[in-house]
């Protein structure tokens, strides 16, 4: 009972906090942005080459905002953090490289 | 009451005292060795199909692609006919050897279920059907090397791609059976016959050998039966899902983790 | 009716009998704290190894055949991809959301926030549905060229954890709506959130690969 009847006040201060520096909220802007660029990038403006390496680059950024802020590594041991974020550049750099030599 | 009974004889039943120590002691070692015996059939397993599908009969990894026409494939049954069906009884041997090792699983996992074992039943239902698939692909590929250049190539390349499909395509048993044993060790809230984590590696070994499922639609690239989505996940993961636990029940068995069970718990 | 035996006499008895304590649990060292449990990120990390194979195939069979999947990507419908994105992004943040209200024992706005991502969820499937019929009418079928090939086997395998993850946040929401959180509860919480945020950053990089590569 006493759970819900404080409810509402942990509701609004979640709402109000939400609105300011909560690194999660932050966060999704982040995300949301990150996506329309990458949109705008994909739908054809820049040179081709260019661009989806650009593209290639933010999804993995994203990847790693998502993994730091929402997975909640930022506060987990070393050892998950390495491996995040190591796969995250291992494969962005693979798939980058493979494009570019590919020639565009 | 009588279950209960039955099940934990070896130690359970309190007016039986007559029984020697000694006759105890006998049987706990004869369980303890059958079960380090359906333990080691994991690697016995991988071996036997190393000999088979990987040295003599090639089908790992195959050496005739989904896209080879029907001469193609007559032609490389006629030139290898022997080595295929040697080949094949060693594979079919390991892939008979799934069944034993399955019981093991089930064995380890089956004390901790209490009376009514409905994951251990769930795993021992998909295990068979799984083995029964496999077993039967063998069949398959044998009859495909019984006649090959005496019969129309196409006959041979339809029993060559049936093997395939079945061995590939026929991905739901194992995948249940995979889930069940995973959620046979995450469900159990004391200590589990298992380290917990393996419970996710399992579900997610499950969810490793559903891209084998591609095999049923392409016929090229890394989705046909040659294919590393198709082919190699499904096999790598699946390798080391039996390993890892053949090693995970025979340290169970050393440590003497044999007998007794949390029946009295539930009764 | 099992006679108690002191284990460590008998080298047979199997101690787990006698013990009824929580499972132990393997902490990497160097303090911190997992997540859920370590065993949800031997998923993560198994399943994102799986995608890291597919995204390298895709990447290679396209640039072995740079003009064909160039002219199928002109196909493309780029408004789908992204309106998923920002679906699976906000139901993210959402179950971050929840997750701390839940930690802090408001059970009915966490509970709700649950609710909110398994909308958002049920939008990516709905607009998943449109976007494959809408392909499948204008003749784009996995076995038109190999680029939808890629793209129906990629995306389906996706689709098909995020029903899970949904399956998840079904169960998640109903742990939410217990009056008291056991220390359990809120483990099986943080492990069905990283899962749904496993299904939201393979669609990031997917997205990327499908709908934006040029």
């Amino acid at each position: 009972m006493s759970t819900h009847a404080g409810s509402a006040a942990v509701r609004s201060s979640v709402l109000r906090s939400s609105v300011r520096r909560n690194p999660t909220v932050v966060a999704w802007l982040a995300l949301m942005g990150a996506t329309v660029v990458s949109w705008y990038l994909g739908e054809g403006h820049g040179a081709p080459a260019a661009a989806t390496a650009g593209v290639i680059v933010v999804a993995f950024f994203k990847v790693y905002l998502v993994g730091r802020y929402f997975m909640e590594l930022r506060e987990a041991p070393r050892v998950l953090r390495l491996l995040f974020t190591g796969w995250a550049v291992v494969v962005c750099a693979v798939l980058v490289a493979m494009y570019l030599a590919a020639g565009g | 009451m009588s279950a209960t009974d039955v099940i934990t004889s070896p130690l359970g039943g309190g007016a039986d005292t007559n029984r020697s120590a000694l006759a105890q002691a006998e049987r706990r070692s004869m369980s303890r060795n059958s079960q380090l015996l359906v333990a080691w059939c994991g690697p016995a397993m991988f071996v036997l199909f190393v000999i088979g599908s990987v040295w003599l009969a090639r089908y790992f990894p195959p050496a005739i692609h989904p896209n080879d026409s029907a001469q193609e494939v007559a032609q490389y049954y006629r030139d290898h006919k022997d080595a295929i069906r040697v080949g094949l009884v060693f594979t079919c041997l390991a892939y008979a050897l799934m069944g034993v090792w399955g019981v093991c699983m089930a064995v380890q996992t089956r004390r901790k279920e209490g009376l009514f074992p409905v994951l251990t039943y769930v795993q021992l239902t998909c295990m068979a059907a799984g083995t029964a698939q496999i077993v039967v692909n063998c069949g398959l590929w044998a009859t495909a090397a019984f006649r090959p250049g005496e019969t129309s190539p196409e006959i041979t390349q339809a029993f060559n791609d049936a093997g395939f499909i079945i061995l590939l395509g026929t991905w739901m048993p194992f995948t249940i059976w995979a889930i069940a044993l995973g959620l046979n060790i995450l469900l159990d809230r004391t200590t589990p016959v298992f380290p917990r984590w393996t419970g996710y590696f399992s579900i997610w070994s499950g969810v490793c050998f559903m891209p084998g499922g591609t095999v049923w639609f392409f016929k090229s690239g890394p989705f046909g039966w040659t294919g590393v989505v198709c082919l190699w996940v499904p096999f790598v993961v699946f390798g080391a899902w039996v390993l890892y636990f053949s090693y995970l029940s025979m340290q169970n068995v050393r440590r003497g983790f044999v007998h007794e069970q949390d029946l009295a718990a539930v009764s | 009716m099992t006679m108690s035996v002191p284990s460590g006499m008998d080298p047979f008895v199997d101690p787990f009998a006698s013990r009824t304590a929580r499972a132990p649990q393997w902490r990497p060292r160097g303090g911190g704290r997992v997540p859920g449990e370590i065993g949800i990120w031997v998923f993560i990390f198994g399943d994102m190894l799986v995608f890291g194979l597919f995204f390298g195939v895709f990447v290679h069979e396209r640039s072995r055949s740079t003009e064909l999947f160039e002219q199928a990507h002109e196909t493309m419908n780029l408004t789908f991809g992204a309106v998923n994105t920002l679906l699976l992004l906000t139901g993210s943040m959402f179950v971050v959301l929840g997750l701390s209200a839940l930690r802090g024992g408001a059970s009915r706005p966490g509970s709700r926030m649950i609710l909110v991502t398994l909308l958002c969820g049920a939008g990516f499937v709905l607009n998943k549905y449109l976007e494959y019929s809408d392909k499948i009418d204008a003749g784009h079928t996995p076995s038109a060229n190999s680029f939808y090939m890629y793209y129906f086997v990629f995306t389906g395998i996706h689709l098909l954890h995020l029903l899970i993850g949904m399956i998840g946040l079904v169960i998640m929401y109903r742990i939410a709506r217990k009056p008291v959180l056991e220390a359990r509860d809120i483990r099986n919480l943080e492990a069905g959130a990283c899962y749904w945020h496993l299904v939201d950053l393979l669609w990031i990089v997917l997205f990327a690969l499908l709908y934006l590569m040029r």
